[in-house]
């Protein structure tokens, strides 16, 4: 049965009508088209569909659509300002952090989560923030200095 | 075992109070399946493990998400209140620093957003990584259902929670002033597994003797959760390291636990008594 549901993802407002039984992921990438969120593992165990909603860093593959109601939900589309790169893009490039890109965006929307949560994170701090994403080309050194270094360049700021 | 990429359909409950959540789980016997989270719900959904018609999420009972300090009474916390909200919160780091610590421990930051205390007791699995904290600080569970609420204590609740029941509110004691505590666990990755082996443990010495003791293991069956023939041998005799090695040690013997893909029972003991003597040690500061 389907329900309608509002929310506001990257700032837009949304009304759509979704099934109760179709995951916050597949509304995101098939309903409203942002195929930036990655579906692979689809259990939990990649991060790949990471999105902050409401504040907080969440995997959408495990949410139900229907409980993002009224939420405010930020992916990577929501990160670039045009075609200027958010710091945290333009650092993950500048770092090699970027192989096949598949797991990019969770990796980026998870150094958003860590750094709008501790401005000035230690290294380890970056390596618990990530600890549920997982990269299969480049390995974790590149990213997690992109990710120092784009907090570093934001100055403590957001 | 297959695993599907989508949901299997299923009527969606939201009820907003703890009335209407038992009203409807009352009304469809056997038939609602309680989400609270919903990273294991939702994940067993796509596994096709216990569906049922009917889901009911507990995420709108706004009066299930709290945490709260009484100095009598010691803190509360609502099942629906998250892992991390629980490792954040100022009242639990002061009060009752242990439980914040282990549940900063748990799993990864998308788990700790999504998860619930609640939910990761009422999963009743081995591995579940609050229980062990929980009964090492005598904590008790509210179980309501038609009839009224009764209270029991966390290592019972594997037994006592029945279908059709609700984990509302979770109670810890506050710790006697000079309680010590210490909790290590063992996973293969820090965070992101589960703790292969865990324990926990709360100690109070007075005068050089172990007044109050209490050892709990995870990552063992549940009804073994408990290290009682450690805590009474712990008890009454001045902490040494000796007395620590031979209560760690019946603690691994005592316990039941299974062989998983990584480790055979016989590793995962031998890894128990090593967790539990850590604990230890680090609660009497050895």
């Amino acid at each position: 049965m389907k329900q309608e549901m509002k929310f506001i993802v990257n700032g837009e407002h949304h009304a759509v009508q979704v099934e109760t039984h179709r995951t916050l992921l597949e509304v995101l990438r098939e309903t409203l088209g942002l195929t930036g969120s990655k579906e692979m593992c689809n259990k939990g165990d990649c991060g790949g569909c990471s999105v902050i909603m409401d504040g907080k860093l969440v995997l959408s593959c495990l949410t139900l659509a229907i409980e993002a109601q009224a939420k405010e939900i930020t992916t990577i589309e929501g990160l670039a300002d045009g075609n200027v790169l958010h710091p945290i893009q333009q650092a993950f490039v500048d770092h090699g952090a970027i192989q096949c890109g598949y797991c990019s965006p969770g990796f980026i929307i998870a150094a958003k989560a860590i750094i709008d949560k501790t401005p000035n994170p230690t290294i380890d701090e970056i390596k618990e923030g990530i600890s549920n994403h997982v990269c299969r080309c480049t390995g974790y050194v590149q990213i997690v200095e992109a990710i120092d270094a784009a907090a570093k360049n934001m100055g403590g700021s957001r | 075992m297959q695993y599907h990429r989508r949901l299997p359909k299923f009527e969606y409950l939201a009820p907003k109070t703890v009335e209407d959540a038992i009203a409807m789980l009352g009304s469809k016997k056997g038939e609602v399946r309680i989400m609270a989270g919903g990273t294991i719900v939702v994940h067993q959904m796509k596994e096709r493990i216990g569906n049922r018609p009917y889901l009911m999420s507990l995420k709108l009972i706004k009066d299930l998400d709290y945490i709260s300090f009484d100095d009598k009474k010691g803190l509360r916390i609502g099942a629906m209140a998250s892992l991390q909200s629980i490792a954040d919160s100022s009242v639990v780091n002061e009060k009752c620093s242990i439980l914040a610590n282990a549940c900063r421990k748990l799993y990864t930051p998308q788990f700790r957003n999504m998860g619930t205390i609640g939910g990761n007791l009422s999963c009743r699995f081995a591995t579940a990584g609050s229980i062990p904290v929980l009964i090492a600080l005598g904590a008790e569970v509210d179980i309501v259902n038609g009839e009224g609420n009764r209270t029991v204590l966390v290592e019972d609740f594997y037994k006592e929670m029945k279908d059709g029941e609700l984990l509302a509110h979770i109670r810890v004691p506050s710790p006697p002033a000079h309680a010590k505590w210490g909790y290590h666990k063992f996973a293969v990755r820090d965070h992101y597994d589960f703790a292969t082996v865990s324990a926990a443990t709360l100690i109070n010495i007075v005068a050089g003797k172990c007044t109050d003791v209490r050892l709990a293991l995870g990552g063992v069956t549940l009804p073994t959760m408990r290290a009682k023939k450690s805590e009474n041998l712990l008890s009454g005799q001045a902490v040494t390291d000796d007395m620590i090695a031979k209560a760690a040690q019946l603690a691994s013997e005592s316990c039941n636990l299974g062989s998983d893909v990584y480790f055979s029972a016989d590793y995962k003991k031998e890894l128990l008594k090593v967790v539990a003597k850590r604990a230890l040690k680090d609660a009497v500061g050895a």
